[in-house]
């Protein structure tokens, strides 16, 4: 799968975000695998998924508010991740985190996109609302096209911009030959998999949760030391 | 009473109030509402969202999902325009209970259209005092408790060496709730009216939701000691205990920082760095 198929995927994905649907296979957990299954490379797109999912799961779409296009980050982030696993050998983790961090930005450039097109929208209810009879109706029908393409033009360009710069600066990351370097970005890789886990209990909002995850690593602790 | 007219008068386990809208076929074509005309509104609340706007937020996607009722109970081109424009005022609720409202909607316009009374500004008002109840509800349990779990559940399921099964299992698991329940809640708000509300409250949405995020605090508990595992298999001993000290303190640190409203890709980099740095420091 090349570049612009990728974004062509991103874009079919991203609708189901808020656009068509909502069956939530813009999931990162759905579509980084299924981007990552067409290079044969699933490990990553799991990590990605999952990290991804876990990391963004505290910000909901509730109301007005627009949480960053975890779509965009993941679905990038895996094409990225695979370059430089199968091209240049890196771990799955350390590839993995290095691209995420490459295509964060790319989730807040979309979200933008996304308030913008919003904004264009008050325009179009306006013009149906104070449109005449006979035409309403037509209006109400090229409004739900024009915002399918628009939304599916920001998924894609948002992956394809990710996916293209990155092609060019990762590389050079890549090529960083300090194993410790390496070994900090696996080391990071699960810490940030922890952060994920944090965000997920600000979600789930139990009381004392943070307790039980405090004494569980506590235990894990004693287990991983005395075991060994 | 004979099976026909059982089956044309059930609804569904939960109902045991509500008028049933459908006694008779008669009726129905009368009025023009038929399962064709219910199948295109309920398609075309899939994309209900897909024009949300700042300042009337659902209220497109809502009238392009009427349309085709409204088509078919006001041959009338004016009543029609009259009955659209109704339904372009603001409403935003959660999407996946919006549906149970578009049904309720066209319940209300048919029962105006066939019986001739019913003012039809009580569709409005039914819609502006719901909206608001249903998002919170929505959100709580689909967003806030169902989600959740079914990625834990698919990260746990990763993490004990089934990734294809646990990854396609939770996304299939999340896929058929939400589509019975949408498809549920619409045929429930077309058939029962405004009465819908006491089967939804049967369902008990929140306590169930309350119980998926006790089984997330579960998941999260296995999730972490797979993370304890996995560090200490980059060295044993007094490394381990470093290491699960550091999760520890970054889980916490993350939790502090996202109450005080510090962005989690912020988070994300500047965890990243520290790691990067602890690494090639004491390396």
């Amino acid at each position: 799968m090349d570049l612009i198929g990728v974004s062509f995927l991103g874009g079919l994905l991203g609708l189901d975000r808020r656009g068509l649907g909502q069956i939530w296979v813009s999931s990162p957990i759905i579509a980084a695998p299924l981007v990552a299954y067409f290079f044969g490379v699933l490990d990553v797109g799991i990590w990605v998924g999952l990290v991804t999912a876990l990391l963004w799961s505290y910000e909901l779409p509730v109301g007005s508010a627009i949480p960053p296009d975890d779509t965009v980050i993941s679905t990038s982030a895996v094409y990225l991740a695979v370059d430089g696993v199968s091209r240049h050998g890196v771990g799955v983790e350390a590839a993995s985190l290095g691209a995420l961090l490459w295509c964060i930005p790319a989730g807040e450039l979309a979200r933008r996109l996304d308030g913008g097109l919003r904004r264009f929208n008050v325009a179009l209810s306006r013009q149906i609302v104070r449109a005449g009879r006979d035409e309403r109706e037509r209006l109400l029908m090229r409004a739900q096209l024009m915002a399918l393409v628009m939304l599916f033009l920001i998924e894609s360009v948002s992956v394809f911009i990710a996916v293209s710069a990155g092609r060019f600066v990762l590389p050079w990351l890549w090529t960083i030959e300090s194993p410790s370097v390496m070994q900090g970005m696996e080391l990071a890789g699960l810490l940030v998999a922890a952060l994920g886990i944090a965000s997920g209990l600000l979600v789930v909002n139990r009381a004392r949760a943070w307790l039980v995850i405090g004494g569980v690593i506590v235990v894990s602790e004693f287990w991983a030391v005395l075991g060994r | 009473m004979s099976l026909r007219a059982l089956r044309a008068r059930w609804v569904c386990p939960c109902a045991r109030s509500g008028r049933v809208l459908s006694d008779t076929t008669e009726k129905r074509s009368e009025t023009g509402i038929s399962p064709r005309v219910l199948l295109q509104v309920f398609v075309r609340s899939l994309a209900l969202q897909l024009t949300w706007n700042d300042e009337r937020m659902q209220n497109l996607g809502f009238a392009f999902a009427m349309a085709p009722a409204l088509r078919a109970l006001y041959p009338d081109p004016e009543a029609r325009d009259d009955a659209l424009r109704r339904h372009l005022e603001l409403f935003n609720t959660h999407p996946y209970l919006a549906v149970l409202v578009l049904g309720v909607s066209v319940h209300m316009e048919e029962v105006h259209v066939r019986e001739g009374h019913g003012p039809v500004e009580a569709v409005s008002s039914f819609k502006s005092g719901t909206m608001g109840g249903f998002g919170a509800l929505g959100d709580g349990f689909f967003w806030g408790s169902l989600r959740p779990a079914c990625v834990t559940t698919a990260a746990v399921g990763v993490l004990l060496g089934h990734p294809l099964f646990a990854v396609v299992g939770a996304w299939l698991f999340y896929f058929c709730v939400t589509i019975a329940f949408r498809a549920w809640a619409f045929v429930a708000g077309y058939r029962l009216g405004p009465a819908v509300t006491q089967s939804l409250q049967r369902l008990n949405l929140p306590r169930l939701g309350k119980w998926l995020r006790r089984y997330c605090v579960v998941n999260f508990a296995v999730l972490t000691v797979g993370i304890v595992w996995l560090l200490g298999g980059l060295g044993g001993g007094f490394t381990a205990w470093v290491l699960g000290s550091g999760v520890l303190l970054t889980i916490y640190g993350a939790l502090q920082s996202e109450r005080c409203g510090i962005s989690v890709s912020l988070l994300t980099y500047v965890t990243s760095a520290i790691a990067v740095l602890v690494s090639v420091v004491f390396s």
